[in-house]
């Protein structure tokens, strides 16, 4: 039997590394509205990106992760001046569309380029660092305690972390931030007032890719393996936390990510559940979620 | 895994157990692709029913088809075989004259089976904004792949399930299901042109203009919308019993979520929103998926091959979404909808 804390725990640290894919989805669905689901793809080109610079150029990981946060805000900002800034007039559901085909496209190149052989950073091993391991007897039962938590883990915690308050920071004390939330709550209403919608866009397919970055980079870390479907896999679990979140509202998704990595992960201790299950837990809170407060968490605010 | 699937339906059959048979070489080749032609044009129809008439986002497309098809290798056990329920299943085919035909029952299995997921999918999300049902339908794909992945008592796991065709054994059975294939479009297109251009399928084209205007006179928008979900859904399962009676075996990497965007690109160039878009579709698609299996004699890179269809499918979307959203055959009304 798995110890419930270690279960919560590996819960954060996935819920981490959904938080960095949801909230640049949350931002794009709020103040682009609609759906992107070529998502997936720009966490996968993110760790793929950090794969060349650390593996085969031999940079540090960190810089790595750095090289690969610039290289995929840049891809975004690419992909809405060569394609979506034609699309600022379509529907929803035509833009969706086009996510699509470009997660095709992306995904096609990387097959094309590094196979579909699994890939690994190389990272030394370590082992985890043992903080509680007692058993407490509870009326009866003797309740397993105990937590390894190793320092890869702790790191993606504390970047994430990290991250999430850069994002809340920019979003409230720079012009751009305050300009992206104008267009979000009103995009004629902001275009009136002088804001660069255009402008502001661009910006969020920027800050959408360059958090997809670290998120992958950290998923190829917390997995071991990176692979062309890697993004693709996590794509419904961040769809589930920004919809559990409230779409369109960045905090919101902060809040539904953690509360999805919790719970797909604690699913394991659900007796009856197989652990080849956890995919489903994402989406049956998403099913549950919309059938009980479709809203979300944030109710659509931010 | 995914990469087994990448090598496609076709490559799956041909080294499938026991290949439907009676021509040889390019000729049973072609009849193969025209067979995958037809189930591409099926499954068409029922997504141009859903996205092309009623602006419905499905993305479970092969969650559909894969619940047809296993439900089809499920019921068409003979009745000596032990079932994977641990029920003795009667055997629903129906002999006329020493010919297993008509296959109606198990069609009509595939398509019940495809149809009640469609409604337990519906219920919640239909009466919400367009890309929940995305969103929703993604996640069916994920569930359902999972549970023909990891439910061996039932579907075989990855390890596959053979089915037990009873056109094997005779003589021309490819011919025998392209027949077969063929006579199920024809009363599919039937019954979707006579659906759509009824009362019925006016109202489900009010909804994808405009909802709030289609209430606004009257239509309870929600029963249209789960009407047409269901139905569509069932056009998917049906479809899939061909594909099951056409491999022989199957795994269900066949049914990867992917096939929801091929379809997707079948129903948008061809035209969202017309019949006869959706079929041209279902043939290019054919067209686009199976016939460079040629390439491979004189290309030493499958895997290049592969994934250059993967690109020129996605580059195909994004040029034909943006410069010509409604498709080749299509109305330019199916795709003005505003969010």
């Amino acid at each position: 039997m798995a110890s419930l804390l270690q279960l919560f725990a590996n819960g954060v640290v996935f819920g981490s590394i959904v938080l960095l894919a949801s909230v640049g989805l949350s931002l794009l669905y709020g103040i682009g509205n609609f759906a992107n689901f070529a998502h997936g793809e720009l966490l996968t080109v993110g760790a793929y990106v950090a794969y060349v610079a650390t593996v085969a150029l031999g940079l540090p990981f960190a810089a790595a992760v750095g090289a690969s946060v610039v290289a995929t805000a840049v891809l975004g900002v690419a992909l809405d001046r060569v394609l979506f800034v034609r699309h600022r007039d379509s529907s929803p559901i035509v833009l969706l569309v086009v996510t699509i085909g470009v997660a095709l496209v992306l995904r096609s190149l990387i097959r094309i380029v590094w196979s579909n052989q699994l890939r690994s950073y190389g990272l030394p091993l370590r082992r985890g660092v043992q903080f509680v391991d007692t058993t407490l007897p509870v009326g009866g039962y003797d309740l397993v305690l105990r937590l390894r938590l190793t320092r890869d883990g702790l790191v993606i915690v504390a970047v994430a972390a990290l991250f999430a308050l850069a994002t809340h920071l920019f979003l409230t004390r720079t012009t751009m931030g305050v300009a992206m939330r104008a267009t979000a709550d009103n995009r004629s209403l902001a275009k009136v007032t002088g804001i660069d919608t255009d402008r502001v866009l661009r910006a969020t397919w920027g800050l959408s890719g360059a958090l997809a970055a670290v998120g992958g980079a950290f998923l190829g870390v917390q997995t071991g393996v990176i692979q062309p479907r890697m993004g693709f896999n996590v794509l419904l679990v961040a769809f589930a936390a920004v919809i559990l979140g409230g779409i369109g509202s960045p905090y919101g998704a902060m809040v539904g990510a953690y509360v999805i990595g919790i719970a797909q992960e604690m699913s394991i201790a659900i007796p009856g559940v197989s652990a080849s299950y956890r995919a489903a837990v994402s989406f049956l809170i998403l099913v549950g979620v919309l059938l009980v407060k479709p809203d979300g968490i944030a109710g659509g605010q931010w | 895994m995914a990469g087994v699937a990448v090598a496609g339906l076709a490559a799956d059959a041909a080294a499938g157990l026991a290949p439907l048979a009676g021509l040889t070489g390019l000729p049973a080749f072609l009849v193969n692709v025209a067979t995958f032609a037809v189930v591409y044009m099926i499954l068409a129809l029922g997504l141009n029913l859903q996205w092309g008439y009623t602006g419905l986002f499905n993305i479970s497309v092969a969650a559909f088809w894969g619940i047809g098809a296993y439900t089809a290798a499920l019921v068409t056990k003979p009745p000596s075989a032990p079932t994977a329920l641990g029920l003795n299943l009667p055997y629903l085919w129906v002999d006329v004259a020493g010919v297993p035909l008509p296959l109606a029952p198990a069609v009509v299995a595939g398509a019940l089976a495809a149809g009640a997921v469609g409604l337990l999918i519906a219920l919640p999300t239909l009466r919400l904004r367009d890309d929940y049902l995305a969103i929703a339908t993604l996640g069916l794909a994920e569930v359902i792949r999972l549970i023909l992945t990891n439910e061996g008592w039932l579907t075989q796991g990855a390890r596959g399930l053979t089915v037990s065709n009873p056109i094997l054994g005779m003589d021309y059975s490819n011919l025998i299901l392209l027949g077969v294939a063929l006579a199920l479009l024809g009363v599919t297109y039937w019954l979707l042109e006579t659906g759509v251009d009824s009362p019925w399928g006016r109202v489900l084209k009010a909804v994808r203009e405009d909802e709030r205007v289609a209430e606004s006179v009257g239509k309870d928008t929600f029963a249209f919308k789960t009407q047409s979900f269901v139905l569509g859904s069932m056009v998917m399962g049906a479809a899939g019993t061909i594909t099951a009676l056409q491999l022989n075996f199957l795994v269900p990497g066949q049914f990867s979520p992917r096939w929801a965007f091929y379809v997707y690109i079948a129903v948008i160039v061809g035209g969202s929103g017309t019949n006869r878009g959706a079929v041209l579709g279902g043939f290019l698609l054919a067209v686009l998926l199976e016939l460079p299996r040629f390439l491979r004699d004189y290309v030493p890179f499958e895997s290049v091959v592969t994934n250059l269809r993967l690109l020129v499918i996605g580059l195909l979307v994004i040029l034909v979404m943006t410069y010509r959203p409604w498709g080749v055959l299509g109305d330019p009304e199916a795709m003005r909808r505003e969010g």
